[in-house]
């Protein structure tokens, strides 16, 4: 058995070299960096975080000391609660003013009976605290949402693979038991005695500055992470809109802030959330841990004044008491290694304590970071037990974000994103490839032919949207234009739409994919003619890098079945809208209204199936095969017919609420296409039909994907739709 | 008095609307002076849910939701209150309850605190007065110097605003009448409810023509509540019902909603006082 003093340890850490030391901090750097995706957009990344090598160690003198004090606020904070919106006592006996509840802890009446006054729903509670003189004193409390939770986690678990390779003693409180407890705890806790109920964590996404915690906690647990607009209310109950259908949630673990939980309740009422949640908790239907209303708990005001309190709702003396608001007195610091060496910081400390069945209990570790410093380092926090503690984990191994939910259980607006995701991939690959074609005539320009070629394929990038006709009308060059307006471009705006869906998908793709996204971040149409080709080169390329790890990584999940269908349907209209435009393209026929080989040709070199023509035919190309090539056969992936095949059997393997007995509209549809492709005679068929059929698929094509939308998606609505009625004015 | 109050409002919508959640304060509250005896509701369609609850300042709300595809809603209250006359119709009437007015003492999120307010109160100002008399000297003055005009505000008006231009409607009149009362240091409320407006001599009343109404409540140690009317410049007698009260129009909002698709909305309010 390993079990150590606080002096061995802190002995072992000092005796480090500077080398090793800045290793470690190497190492706990870019495990840090694997999970920077998720640490959300705001948040700033010039201040790169590490982990101090040296961790705060509390003795077990300490420890009796912070358990005993901090359990006494645990068993205090809940009666305050619970009297501020039951009886309020504290203020009709003149322990808290009146006036200060209203003007200034901002009292919200609409939570008096939304919070239990016997026991309000408080799980998690964090107490941030300095040491004056060896004296503790408590400066914060987090009663709202556990920030820091995740990161006390986090730095563990870096820390602890960083440096403690050869230092690993056995009486160093393990948090694992703690995090199982409060799984345990929070399966108990809903009021319907559910059997298996379903617990979520509820965050406001990656405009949160905050994400991280709760991105990082849900694949702790194992638990759905879920924003505002997955959920809904329905007859005064919690549901996940999954493409499955509405599921019922039981728990809400938020990280959600008091004004964003309900845009119906309080005064003035939430700016954003789920309408109606609060009823929700009224009829006891959902827990939400911690209460929202417990934000009243945290006010700085509100501090100063719980230990007259104490006496009147516990009977005790507080033993750990808030620091005077004048106190200037020194705080204690710690030592922690910096670019230039061991440097001593003021500390401040954060510590959490659950609620369990019936008691309270700290989390043996926590979070110390300086109070001003200009790195942004945090220390492990150890409880240094006097004897060996047994070991457990939580850790999932080897699970990845999108298994975390089983298929059904996907929410219709994750579906939503990858579907667009899936959709502006393609359409975006496709303009690509188109541009960089049409961009080499221009450079190889000069012959006839390439002249005649250029004006069609311009053609087809009007039609196919791919570039927008000048104002002036004049149809641009592939040399002239490069050098003008790359707005015209779609290309700008797919990216941007590409950018912003993978922003609200950070916690449902995985990190490589997020990497290979990251690239297209910064992606912009180069300006100058010489780049155009670099640019758009690198831009396929990573497409392809994309399209290639999907494929090979994703699991077939409902998220993987509805970014594919995106780009299958994408595809199926482009092919429609080019094949559309080059037929109707005056310099495609010849003088005896026969499509010319030379616009086959084209048709063949941006279907990317040359190579599979001349395999087969090996003759100039004519109107039957290439026809039957890019239209009907179902084995080339660039055709019609595969498209609609692999639709077909995507929409087969789509999770379904009730017994399958008939098709649905979106398989009729389907089944409406393919049997037309399949009837379809090439060698046959004239030009006046083929644009009859053109008009057909595209109009089918927009109904499948109408149709998709309504049996899937049709449940989300955009937030923007929702409005906010506070009208009614009075006259 | 005994009234009958019809109270219709109708939503149309431009395409169906998927979800409405509503939350409505609409029933008379019983007080000294009024008896609610009936309160009817009347939901097309027919709400998939719907609870009662009463809150903190002791009103009652209904929460109701509808949840199947609608393109319009339409909610009829139609309560039935008798109100005790006053003898003395410009004479205050205080309902003679003592409370604790600590949450109508401060600023509330209608009713903000500014220097304005207390300029403009201190001139009313005088230590020969009492609260009550301070108080009904300035709902007098608002009146006379406010003009009532539904083309300037809107709700999402802030009271400042209304106390520049001085034109709005009875809750900017009423919220502006709460921040100056507060800001000397006198406890006030604001009240929801309808005015029995008589017809011009010799013309019949117009159904439908009525409308919400909101003035406010002054608390005064020994006569306890005495309710204002700073919008007509009176003090309140049997042509006003009362549905409930709270700091300011936030708490007791007669009908707040969200609705989900929908488009764009068209709303239609219709109200009927009606005597006997």
């Amino acid at each position: 058995m390993n079990v150590l003093s606080k002096d061995a340890v802190l002995g072992d850490f000092f005796s480090q070299s500077a080398n090793e030391l800045n290793q470690g901090i190497q190492q706990s750097k870019s495990l840090i960096q694997e999970m920077d995706l998720y640490r959300g957009w705001s948040e700033s990344r010039d201040l790169e975080k590490s982990i101090d090598p040296l961790p705060w160690i509390l003795d077990s003198n300490e420890i009796a000391f912070l358990r005993r004090s901090v359990l006494q606020w645990c068993r205090l904070l809940p009666l305050v609660l619970g009297d501020l919106f039951g009886r309020q006592s504290l203020v009709r006996n003149g322990y808290l003013p009146g006036g200060l509840l209203w003007d200034t802890l901002k009292f919200e009446p609409a939570n008096v009976g939304a919070i239990l006054p016997s026991a309000p729903s408080l799980s998690i509670l964090r107490f941030d605290m300095v040491r004056d003189q060896g004296q503790w004193q408590l400066v914060g409390l987090g009663t709202e949402v556990p920030r820091g939770l995740g990161f006390a986690l986090e730095n563990r678990i870096v820390h602890s693979k960083s440096f403690l390779a050869s230092l690993k003693p056995d009486n160093l409180a393990r948090l694992a038991p703690f995090f199982r407890n409060l799984k345990e705890q929070w399966y108990k806790s809903t009021r319907t005695h559910k059997e298996s109920p379903s617990i979520m964590v509820w965050t406001l996404g990656p405009k949160d500055p905050g994400y991280f915690e709760p991105v990082y906690l849900a694949r702790y647990f194992g638990y759905p992470l879920v924003e505002s607009r997955d959920l809904t209310v329905r007859s005064g109950s919690v549901y996940l809109k999954t493409l499955g259908g509405l599921e019922p949630v039981d728990v809400l673990l938020r990280w959600v802030t008091d004004p964003s939980v309900d845009p119906l309740h309080g005064n003035p009422g939430g700016i954003t959330g789920v309408a109606g949640i609060m009823q929700a908790v009224r009829d006891g239907r959902i827990v939400i841990l911690n209460t929202p209303g417990s934000g009243i708990l945290e006010r700085p005001e509100l501090l100063h004044l719980v230990p007259q309190c104490s006496t009147y709702l516990i009977g005790e003396e507080l033993s750990l008491l808030p620091r005077p608001i004048n106190d200037f007195g020194q705080k204690d610091t710690q030592p922690f290694w910096t670019p230039r060496g061991w440097e001593n910081y003021s500390t401040r400390l954060s510590f959490f304590a659950a609620q369990f069945s019936s008691s309270w209990e700290i989390m043996p570790g926590g979070i110390a970071e300086p109070i001003e410093s200009t790195y942004r380092l945090q220390k492990d926090v150890w409880f240094l037990e006097s004897t060996a503690v047994p070991q457990i984990s939580l850790l999932p191994r080897g699970e990845s974000a999108s298994n975390i939910m089983r298929a059904g259980e996907m929410p219709s607006r994750v579906a939503d994103d990858l579907h667009w995701l899936g959709r502006y991939i393609e359409r975006a690959w496709l303009d690509a490839r188109l541009i960089e074609y049409w961009r080499q005539l221009g450079v190889t320009g000069g012959a006839d032919r390439d002249q005649e070629w250029e004006s069609l394929l311009t053609g087809v990038l009007i039609d196919s949207q791919a570039i927008q006709l000048p104002a002036d009308g004049v149809k641009p060059r592939p040399t002239l234009a490069l050098s003008k307006d790359p707005s015209t471009w779609r290309l700008s705006l797919t990216i941007d739409e590409i950018n912003r869906i993978s922003g609200n998908l950070l916690d449902r793709l995985s990190i490589e994919s997020h990497r290979i996204l990251g690239g297209l971040r910064n992606w912009r149409i180069p300006s100058t003619p010489q780049d155009i080709s670099k640019g758009l080169e690198e831009l396929s390329l990573t497409i392809a890098a994309l399209n290639g790890l999907t494929m090979e990584n994703m699991t077939r999940t409902s998220g993987w079945i509805f970014l594919d269908m995106g780009r299958r349907l994408e595809r199926a209209e482009w092919i429609i809208r080019t094949l559309d435009s080059v037929f109707q393209h005056p310099t495609s026929w010849d003088e005896h209204q026969n499509l010319n080989s030379q616009s086959l040709q084209l048709l063949l070199d941006i279907f990317d199936s040359g190579l599979t023509y001349r395999s087969r035919y090996r003759l100039t190309p004519s109107l039957g095969p290439v026809i039957d090539l890019l239209l009907l056969d179902e084995s080339n992936p660039r055709s019609l017919g595969f498209q609609i095949l692999q639709l077909t059997s995507h929409i087969g393997n789509l999770p379904r609420k009730s017994q399958r007995t008939y098709s649905s509209s979106e398989e009729k549809i389907l089944l409406e296409v393919s049997t037309k492709l399949r009837l379809m005679d090439p060698s046959t068929v004239n030009t006046k039909e083929l644009f009859e059929l053109f008009t057909f698929f595209l109009g089918k094509i927009d109904q499948i994907s109408q149709s998709i939308h309504e049996s899937y998606l049709a449940k989300i609505e955009s937030a923007e739709s929702i409005q906010l009625r506070y009208k009614d004015p009075t006259e | 008095m005994n009234y009958r109050i019809i109270h219709t409002t109708r939503y149309s919508y431009e395409t169906p609307a998927a979800l409405s959640q509503n939350d409505a304060s609409l029933e008379p509250r019983r007080t000294v002076f009024q008896t609610p005896n009936s309160v009817q509701w009347s939901l097309d369609p027919s709400p998939e849910y719907s609870r009662e609850r009463v809150d903190y300042f002791g009103n009652t709300w209904k929460s109701f939701s509808f949840e199947k595809p609608h393109k319009s809603l339409t909610l009829t209250v139609t309560s039935r209150v008798d109100v005790t006359e006053s003898q003395t119709p410009s004479e205050p009437r205080g309902d003679g309850q003592q409370s604790v007015p600590d949450p109508f003492l401060g600023p509330s999120p209608f009713v903000p605190v500014s220097p304005v307010f207390f300029e403009y109160g201190r001139l009313s100002l005088n230590p020969s007065k009492s609260p009550l008399e301070v108080a009904r000297e300035i709902c007098e003055r608002i009146f006379a110097d406010c003009v009532y005009d539904t083309e300037v505000t809107t709700i999402h008006t802030p009271v400042e605003d209304f106390f520049c231009t001085k034109r709005g409607v009875c809750q900017d009149y009423a919220h502006a009448t709460l921040a100056i009362l507060r800001s000397l240091g006198i406890p006030a409320r604001y009240v929801s409810g309808y005015l029995n407006t008589l017809p011009p001599p010799g013309k019949e009343k117009v159904l439908g023509a009525d409308a919400s109404h909101a003035w406010i409540s002054v608390y005064c140690q020994d006569l306890g509540w005495v309710d204002m009317d700073p919008t007509n410049g009176i003090m309140v007698t049997h042509n006003h019902i009362t549905l409930g009260w709270g700091r300011d129009y936030g708490d007791i909002t007669p009908l707040r909603g969200v609705v989900l698709g929908g488009g764009t909305q068209t709303l239609d309010v219709e109200v009927s006082v009606l005597t006997g």
